[in-house]
C-alpha cells in the first residue's frame, strides 16, 4: 500500500510543479501589439499562397485532400475560387462548411486579404 | 456465516426453552443478525469513463489499463460524396490507468491541432447505502492540453506557456435506479493565450449528462455543455451529443452524433462551431479495451 501512496503523491507533485508556473493570462494583442494589415499588392504569389499554406494545406494539400480540394497550387485553387466555394467557406456563408474546420474564422487581417484578392479577380502575380 | 449463526442461536434458544419468547422477538433477532454493516456501493452509474465527449464520474478499476480509440468523422451534411463524412475525421488515442478504485490518470494524443492531453481523476464520494447513505457519486477531474502544432508566426518570440490550456471539473452523478443515471459537471477552462483582451482566459461552463439503460448491454446517452454567458458563449455554440453505449466482453463501444470534431475538453466545450440546426453533425465512436493488470482480475478472465 505504501508505495502506491508515494507514487500518487509523486505523480501529483510532478504535474503541479511542471504546469503551475505556466499558468498565464496573456492575449496576443498585449503581448505582440496590433499587427498592421498590409493590403497592398495582394496576389497568389505575394500573400495568398502563404495564408492558405498556413491554415488550409494540412487538410487540403498533397498529403490529405478532403473533398478533393487542394490549396497548394494556383491551378487547384482556381477550382474553388471559380465555383464560389472559397468565398463561402472562409466567410462562413449559409450553405457552406465553415473553414478552417472547428477553428472559427481566419484572423481578421488574413480574411481581409483573401476577400480583397477574390474581389480583384484572384490574380496569380 | 449468518445462517450458521442463526442456526446456532435458534438451537440455543430451543435448548434453554425460554417460555416467553414469541414470534416477534425471533423476527427482531433475525433482523439484527441480517442487518448489513458493510457499505453497499452503487456500480455502473455510467458504462464508460466518458459519457460521450465529457468525463463521467467513473474511474477505471484497480490496476486496470484502458486503451481508448476515439474518432469523429466529417460532417453528415456533406452527403453521399464523402459518404456522410466517413471519408474524413479526427482521431484521439489514449490510455487510462487506475491506481486504485478511486484514482486514475489518463494521457492522450489528438490529431486535431496535434494536442497532447493528460488528466487525473479522483473519486471523492461513492453513492452507497448500508453502512452510510450517500445519494451521489462525486469525482474531480483536472487536465491539461499541450498544443504542438507549429507556431503560426515563427519569427516572433513565442512562449511555451502559450501552448498550454487547462480544465478542471467537479463531476456529480446519481444513479436513480437500474435504468437512469444523471450527471452535472461544473467546468472551468483556462487558456494561457487568447487573441485579444476581449477574449476570455477563464471560461466557465456547466455540463449535463444522462444515461438511460435500454437493455442489459445497451444504453442511450446524452450530453450537453452550457457555456456561461460571455465572449466565448457569444462566439461559439454549446456542445450537444447523443449516442449509444454497447458493452461487449472486455470492450465498451460508444457510438454517437455530436456537433464538435474535437475530443478534448477545451475543444468541444469552448470551441464548438458546428450547429445541429445547420446540419454540422459529426458521427463518431469511442472504443474502450480493458487490460486488467491485477493478477487476480486477469485470472478471472
Amino acid at each position: 500500500m505504501k508505495w502506491k501512496v508515494i507514487l500518487t503523491f509523486l505523480v501529483f507533485a510532478c504535474l503541479l510543479s511542471f504546469f503551475s508556473p505556466s499558468c498565464e493570462n496573456n492575449n496576443e494583442l498585449d503581448l505582440y501589439g496590433s499587427q498592421k494589415c498590409d493590403t497592398t499588392n495582394i496576389t497568389w504569389n505575394s500573400k495568398v499562397a502563404a495564408i492558405l499554406q498556413k491554415n488550409c494545406v494540412y487538410c487540403h494539400g498533397p498529403d490529405v485532400s478532403y473533398n478533393g480540394v487542394r490549396h497548394d497550387s494556383y491551378t487547384s485553387e482556381m477550382v474553388v475560387v471559380n465555383d464560389g466555394r472559397l468565398r463561402g467557406v472562409i466567410n462562413h456563408l449559409d450553405g457552406f462548411s465553415k473553414m478552417p474546420k472547428d477553428l472559427g474564422k481566419l484572423p481578421e487581417c488574413e480574411l481581409k486579404i483573401l476577400n480583397i484578392w477574390l474581389n480583384n479577380g484572384a490574380p496569380e502575380n | 456465516m449468518p445462517m450458521k449463526k442463526i442456526f446456532a442461536l435458534s438451537l440455543l434458544l430451543c435448548l434453554l426453552q425460554i417460555p416467553y419468547l414469541n414470534g416477534q422477538d425471533i423476527d427482531q433477532l433475525l433482523k439484527e443478525l441480517s442487518d448489513d454493516k458493510t457499505p453497499n456501493y452503487t456500480f455502473g452509474t455510467f458504462k464508460g469513463t466518458t459519457i460521450i465527449n465529457g468525463q463521467s464520474v467513473e474511474v477505471p478499476g484497480n490496476y486496470d489499463l484502458r486503451f481508448i480509440i476515439s474518432h469523429r468523422f466529417g460532417e453528415i451534411s456533406q452527403g453521399i460524396y464523402t459518404f456522410f463524412g466517413l471519408d474524413q475525421g479526427t482521431t484521439r488515442l489514449g490510455f487510462e490507468y487506475g491506481f486504485n478504485d478511486n484514482m486514475s490518470i489518463s494521457i492522450g494524443r489528438n490529431n486535431f491541432e496535434k494536442i497532447y492531453d493528460g488528466g487525473i481523476k479522483l473519486r471523492l464520494l461513492r453513492q452507497q447505502t448500508g453502512l452510510r447513505s450517500i445519494p451521489v457519486t462525486i469525482s474531480v477531474f483536472t487536465s491539461f492540453f499541450i498544443k504542438t502544432v507549429k507556431w503560426e508566426i515563427p519569427d516572433r518570440e513565442n512562449l511555451y506557456s502559450s501552448r498550454l490550456s487547462y480544465m478542471n471539473q467537479i463531476l456529480i452523478a446519481r444513479k436513480f435506479n437500474q435504468k437512469i443515471s444523471i450527471q452535472i459537471s461544473p467546468t472551468h477552462i483556462h487558456k494561457n493565450l487568447v487573441p485579444t483582451p476581449q477574449d476570455q482566459n477563464n471560461i466557465f461552463a456547466v455540463g449535463m449528462g444522462a444515461r438511460y439503460k435500454l437493455g442489459k448491454k445497451f444504453s442511450l446517452n446524452g450530453e450537453y455543455f452550457y457555456l456561461i454567458p460571455g465572449k466565448t458563449a457569444d462566439d461559439y455554440i454549446n456542445n450537444l451529443s447523443l449516442g449509444f453505449d454497447i458493452e461487449a466482453a472486455g470492450h465498451v463501444f460508444q457510438i454517437h452524433a455530436t456537433n464538435s470534431q474535437a475530443m478534448f475538453g477545451r475543444g468541444f466545450i469552448t470551441e464548438t462551431a458546428g450547429s445541429w440546426e445547420e446540419g454540422n453533425i459529426y458521427l463518431g465512436f469511442n472504443i474502450y479495451r480493458v487490460f486488467p493488470l491485477n493478477k487476480n482480475d486477469r485470472n478471472k478472465q
